[in-house]
């Protein structure tokens, strides 16, 4: 399987991703909605918020609610029981950011701010 | 059987600079597809497709072959800017993604072979030349190779386990094939409108280089989307590259147009080259310092 069969094994892997402690803040109104959305299911559940490549700007938001995951790779930031996962690969794309609900009928919803993005595209969930 | 070397062959080989990353992992299309101009989603086994990897600004980094070749993603880039398309690569994967991104650089090679037409390169290879859309590798012996039916010429390129290519480099000169320098297979691509490392790592918009038709603003987001949707939606694109004819071989660089516009040659062999400069320059124009060239489209 592979240009190279076997011998692909023994490539070099290039991984680049820099681990840091992150540290990240909530606002009240979003550790509201987080709440009302996980509705008692705190001991199971988390927020998972990680950034993947894509969009204008070179990476992307995502903020999954889901069972909480074994990896050891996540670190978990509590804030008054709710749990936010962030992946190692993830930390320093996403160290220091602010995460806010605003409730308005256009562009509503969870919203990111991140002091590390240069640029972010026009419907805010792009970065980079 | 013993091949006897061809009389009279017109075939050369050059060996390309090139880079080799191999994207492994069940989702390293759906990775990649998110990065790149093109949209990557169906590509078959044993197909090729030309890309680009831009900034967020819509300047090109890099221009990308991406290749499937026997279920893995093999990308081939510049030398030039290798450490910056990998970084790209590598980063944003997200955690619940399977994607490895491994360097292939010492194992792997790329040999152009040309000729004025199929026959000779057939006959050496003992293969049959089918589709020369550059778009199809086959396999053959140890390595792959797809052929490209170009304006003047036949190109056949060869992909192969760099600890084979001795052997088959020694084998293809027992057959009459003749090593290219840089000069000559310069003269070849430029000829041939094949754009070099220079113009693709040069911070170039696609549509300054005739890329457009490696960008699909119908596929969704990728870095640089914005600034080529803009651009295309407004038509204010005001560079263009062309081939170019001079009574002497010109040095890379900027020059100025007797109408004082920049003028940047990016390739240049044997009293030819490529030059990007402003839409409105006509057919004939002076360069400082060299004199008169034509130019024509690619």
């Amino acid at each position: 399987m592979g240009i190279l069969g076997g011998d692909a094994f023994s490539l070099p892997v290039i991984t680049q991703n820099e681990v840091i402690e992150v540290k990240i803040t909530v606002k009240d109104s979003a550790l509201e909605q987080m709440k009302k959305t996980l509705q008692g299911e705190e001991k199971s559940h988390c927020l998972v918020v990680s950034a993947q490549s894509g969009g204008c700007s070179g990476y992307l938001y995502d903020m999954k609610i889901m069972e909480k995951p074994e990896s050891e790779e996540f670190q978990i930031l509590d804030f008054e029981g709710i749990e936010i996962y962030i992946h190692n690969n993830d930390s320093a794309l996403l160290n220091g950011i602010e995460i806010e609900f605003k409730d308005t009928l256009m562009g509503g919803g969870f919203n990111i701010i991140n002091p590390n993005a240069s640029r972010s595209c026009g419907c805010g969930q792009s970065f980079g | 059987m013993i091949k006897l070397a061809l009389k009279n062959s017109n075939c050369k080989y050059y060996i390309q600079e090139r880079c080799f990353t191999i994207i492994d992992g069940k989702d390293s299309i759906k990775h990649l597809n998110r990065i790149v101009t093109s949209d990557i989603t169906s590509i078959k086994d044993f197909e090729s497709v030309e890309s680009l990897i831009c900034e967020a600004n819509g300047k090109i980094i890099d221009g990308l072959e991406i290749n499937k070749i026997s279920g893995q993603i093999l990308v081939i880039s510049s030398p030039g800017r290798n450490e910056d398309v990998r970084k790209v690569f590598s980063s944003g994967i997200h955690w619940n993604e399977d994607v490895k991104i491994m360097n292939a650089d010492n194992a792997l090679d790329e040999i152009s072979i040309f000729s004025e037409g199929e026959k000779d390169i057939e006959q050496i290879l003992d293969i049959k030349i089918e589709n020369q859309n550059g778009k199809q590798w086959k396999e053959n012996e140890n390595y792959y190779f797809q052929s490209l039916q170009m304006k003047k010429d036949c190109q056949v390129n060869i992909l192969i386990p760099s600890n084979e290519v001795r052997n088959f480099t020694s084998m293809i000169e027992k057959r009459g094939v003749l090593l290219s320098n840089k000069e000559i297979w310069d003269s070849h691509r430029i000829e041939n409108g094949i754009l070099s490392n220079v113009e693709f790592t040069s911070k170039f918009l696609p549509s300054e280089i005739g890329l457009d038709n490696i960008v699909d603003l119908k596929k969704g987001c990728y870095p640089g989307q914005e600034i080529h949707a803009r651009l295309e939606s407004r038509g204010q694109t005001t560079k263009k590259i062309v081939r170019y004819y001079s009574k002497e071989t010109l040095k890379l660089g900027d020059y100025r147009s007797d109408s004082g516009r920049k003028v940047k040659i990016t390739s240049s062999s044997r009293k030819k080259g490529f030059a990007i400069l402003n839409n409105k320059e006509p057919g004939k124009i002076s360069l400082d310092g060299v004199g008169k060239i034509t130019i024509e489209g690619l």
